[in-house]
């Protein structure tokens, strides 16, 4: 039945969206984690997603069945280095490294991640009081 | 008998499970708002409602010389090949398969997604209350039907 499977995807992008917001999260706590070694510094994560689409015939849309979380990759950006003597991280020269995460961007990643997740909290609930409705037919 | 009582519901039965279809759909163009390279998909209802019921239709009355087995039907259609065989209509979930199609007009955005999030639930709201509708229309009727049946007891 269709409908259950509005349940699946709903609940498949709520799981990938929760997954996002806690990388996010990760990614604010660390924005201050400074380190005396440019190798060593924090690197922001971030999540990719991926559709799991349905079996079409060739040249045909597919319809996706399911969202998961395809991969967390790491910013490769270079860390920021800072001049900083008095920092007890600091290297021989006086220089820290401080992660490349960029605060505005995951903030605004936050506000994308928890609207989505409302949206199919949402679209959850729709497909639950369609699906009560239709197992009340004819029983008016 | 029985049948002529089902026969008038049919109709309103298949848009039911046709709207449920697009309801997942549409649920499926929603989860995926931020997977790259996703194409939304959308199917024409009108279309496919068409297709479903003009394929009862044809396949309720029985056909004078016996079909081919698996010619003339739709794909995974059960064929009537002999005057007891009572005909079984084939699941529709093939033919809006083949009726999906990728939504035009949207600007895919720099990760090659292009699902409008807006266009989607506005979609998705509409295909909500026309779900209803089509409930409601076979409850009057399944009501109309037990009101016929039961004006004899009283």
């Amino acid at each position: 039945m269709s409908l259950f499977n509005s349940f699946k995807l709903a609940g498949g992008a709520m799981t990938a969206q929760t997954t996002r917001l806690n990388t996010v999260a990760s990614n604010l706590a660390n924005v201050d984690t400074a380190a005396s070694d440019p190798n060593s510094v924090y690197q922001a994560r971030k999540v990719v997603f991926e559709a799991v689409l349905q079996k079409a015939a060739p040249g045909k849309a597919a319809l996706a069945e399911n969202v998961q979380v395809k991969d967390i990759i790491t910013d490769k950006t270079e860390a920021k280095k800072m001049y900083d003597p008095k920092h007890p991280m600091a290297d021989e020269e006086g220089y820290v490294y401080m992660p490349n995460v960029n605060a505005v961007e995951e903030m605004v990643d936050m506000m994308s991640a928890s609207r989505s997740y409302q949206t199919n909290a949402e679209v959850m609930n729709t497909a639950k009081s369609l699906m009560l409705k239709t197992l009340n037919m004819g029983n008016q | 008998m029985l049948d002529k009582l089902t026969d008038s519901m049919q109709f309103s039965a298949e848009a039911l499970k046709l709207r449920a279809r697009r309801q997942e759909v549409l649920t499926a163009n929603i989860a995926n708002v931020d997977t790259p390279n996703y194409k939304a998909v959308d199917f024409d209802f009108a279309k496919a409602l068409r297709a479903a019921t003009g394929e009862t239709r044809a396949q309720g009355e029985l056909a004078n010389p016996p079909r081919q087995p698996g010619l003339g039907n739709g794909a995974g259609a059960l064929a009537v090949t002999h005057q007891g065989h009572i005909p079984v209509a084939s699941t529709n979930t093939l033919s809006t398969q083949q009726l999906l199609q990728y939504r035009r007009g949207n600007n895919a955005s720099i990760d090659g997604n292009s699902v409008d999030i807006d266009r989607e639930r506005a979609a998705f709201a509409e295909n909500t209350v026309k779900y209803e509708a089509a409930l409601r229309a076979i409850n009057g009727r399944i009501s109309t039907l037990k009101q016929a049946m039961g004006s004899g007891n009283q």
